[in-house]
C-alpha cells in the first residue's frame, strides 16, 4: 500500500492484537460479572467486618482475583480506543500509556489487597 | 484534541432570500449552503423557492433549475444524472446521498442542502475530495497478479464472480466515508468505509494474488481498526451497498490469519 503521505502511519500499530484482546476480554467479562453478581447476593456491606469476611471466602476471593485483571484490561483497551479517536499526537500516546499504567497499578493493588485479606 | 466546533470564520450564518413563491403552483423552499473562497465572508444559508410544477422530479433537477433561472452563481458538481458517476453527492435534509437519485417528493420542506460533512469546501456544494482519492490510490485498486504466459483472459467461475457483487458497484461518491464519525475524527489515517470496501473488492477477487500483502497492510490500528461498526456508512450508501460488512470481513480474514 502506498503511504498516503510520508509519515502518515508513524503513530499506528498493528490493530489485530488490540481488537482480539478487546473481544476476548468482553466475552470473559460476561460470565465473570454474572458470577460476581450471583456471589454478591450474600454480601453484607453494612459492616466493614462482614464485607471483609465475604471477601475472605473462597468463592468471592477467586472471582475477584480473576475479574479484576480482566476488568482493568478491558477498561484500558476501551479507553485507548476513545483516546485514539479523539486525542491527537503527541498527547495521544502519553494518555494511552497513563491509562495502561493506571490499569496495571489498579490490578496490582486489587490482587495485593486480596492476598492480604485471604 | 479533536475539534468539536467549526472555526469562527467557518460557522454558518443566515443568508439571503432570493425569490418568493408568487405565481407558483407547487412552491418548494430550498435552503442551500453557500460559500465563496473569493469572499472573506463566513458561509451562509441562502433560501430559494422553486415551482415543482415546472421542475423535474429529482433534487438535481431543482438545483439545475435554480442555477438556470434564479442564481447562476450556485456551484455544485453533477454529470451523469443517473446515480453512476457519484459527482452530485451532498448532504440533503441531514443525510448524505446523490442529488440525482433523490426524489423531491420524498423530502420534507424546507429542503436543507449542505456539502458532504467534514470535508474542506472548494465552493458552495463542492467538497475537496483530493485526500479521499489519494487514500483510494493507497489501497492500490488494480489487479495484482503475474503476467500470464499467453494473452488469454483470467477466468473466474460464476461463484467467484458473484463474490464481487455488492463491491464492484461502488461509485466512490464518498457519501459513506463522510457520514462516518471515525472518518470525521481521523481522516488523515483512517481509510474510511468507501476505501476499505474498495480494498476488499480486490481482496475478494479470485484473480488477484496479493491478498496476503493487502491484508498485512490493512492490519493497522488506524487504517482499518478505527471502524467501530457505527454503520452510518451502510445507512448512507445511495447504491445500497454494505461497507460495514466488507470491513467486518477484512477484520475476520486478518483474525483468521489470512494475512
Amino acid at each position: 500500500m502506498t503511504p498516503i503521505r510520508k509519515g502518515t502511519r508513524t503513530h499506528a500499530h498493528a490493530g489485530l492484537g488490540h481488537w482480539r484482546w478487546q473481544r476476548a476480554s468482553a466475552i470473559a467479562l460476561a460470565p465473570l460479572v454474572l458470577w460476581m453478581l450471583w456471589l454478591s447476593q450474600s454480601l453484607d456491606v453494612s459492616e466493614y467486618s462482614s464485607a471483609l469476611a465475604w471477601v475472605e471466602r473462597a468463592g468471592p476471593s477467586t472471582a475477584l482475583g480473576i475479574l479484576a485483571p480482566v476488568w482493568y484490561l478491558h477498561g484500558a483497551l476501551g479507553l485507548q480506543v476513545i483516546i485514539e479517536d479523539y486525542v491527537h499526537p503527541p498527547l495521544r500516546q502519553v494518555l494511552v500509556w497513563l491509562v495502561r499504567g493506571a490499569a496495571l497499578v489498579l490490578t496490582g493493588a486489587t490482587l495485593w489487597a486480596l492476598l492480604s485479606i485471604t | 484534541m479533536a475539534q468539536f466546533r467549526l472555526p469562527k470564520d467557518s460557522r454558518v450564518t443566515s443568508g439571503q432570500r432570493h425569490n418568493d413563491e408568487t405565481g407558483m403552483q407547487q412552491p418548494l423552499v430550498l435552503e442551500i449552503y453557500r460559500w465563496n473562497p473569493d469572499d472573506r465572508d463566513a458561509p451562509r444559508v441562502d433560501q430559494y423557492t422553486i415551482d415543482r410544477a415546472t421542475c423535474g422530479p429529482m433534487l438535481l433537477d431543482a438545483l439545475i433549475k435554480i442555477k438556470n433561472e434564479i442564481d447562476s452563481t450556485l456551484t455544485f458538481r453533477r454529470s451523469c444524472r443517473e446515480g453512476i458517476c457519484g459527482s452530485c453527492a451532498m448532504n440533503i435534509n441531514g443525510s448524505n446521498t446523490l442529488a440525482c437519485t433523490q426524489a423531491l417528493e420524498e423530502l420534507k420542506p424546507p429542503v436543507k442542502i449542505f456539502p458532504l460533512p467534514h470535508m474542506p469546501v472548494i465552493k458552495d456544494l463542492v467538497p475537496d475530495l483530493t485526500h479521499f482519492f489519494n487514500q483510494y490510490a493507497s489501497v492500490e485498486p488494480w489487479l495484482k497478479a503475474p503476467d500470464t504466459e499467453s494473452d488469454s483472459e483470467r477466468l473466474q467461475s460464476p461463484d467467484e464472480r458473484e463474490a464481487l457483487d455488492g463491491l464492484y458497484e461502488c461509485i466512490l461518491c464518498a457519501c459513506c466515508s463522510t457520514s462516518c464519525p471515525s472518518y470525521w475524527w481521523n481522516p488523515d489515517q483512517y481509510l474510511g468505509p468507501a476505501n476499505l470496501l474498495q480494498a476488499y473488492r480486490w481482496i475478494a477477487d479470485s484473480r488477484d494474488q496479493a491478498t496476503r500483502q493487502r491484508l498485512n497492510q490493512l492490519n493497522d490500528s488506524f487504517a482499518l481498526y478505527r471502524c467501530h461498526t457505527i454503520m452510518n456508512c451502510t445507512n448512507a450508501c445511495p447504491k445500497g451497498l454494505n461497507p460495514g460488512k466488507a470491513i467486518g470481513t477484512i477484520k475476520s480474514l486478518i483474525a483468521r490469519g489470512k494475512s
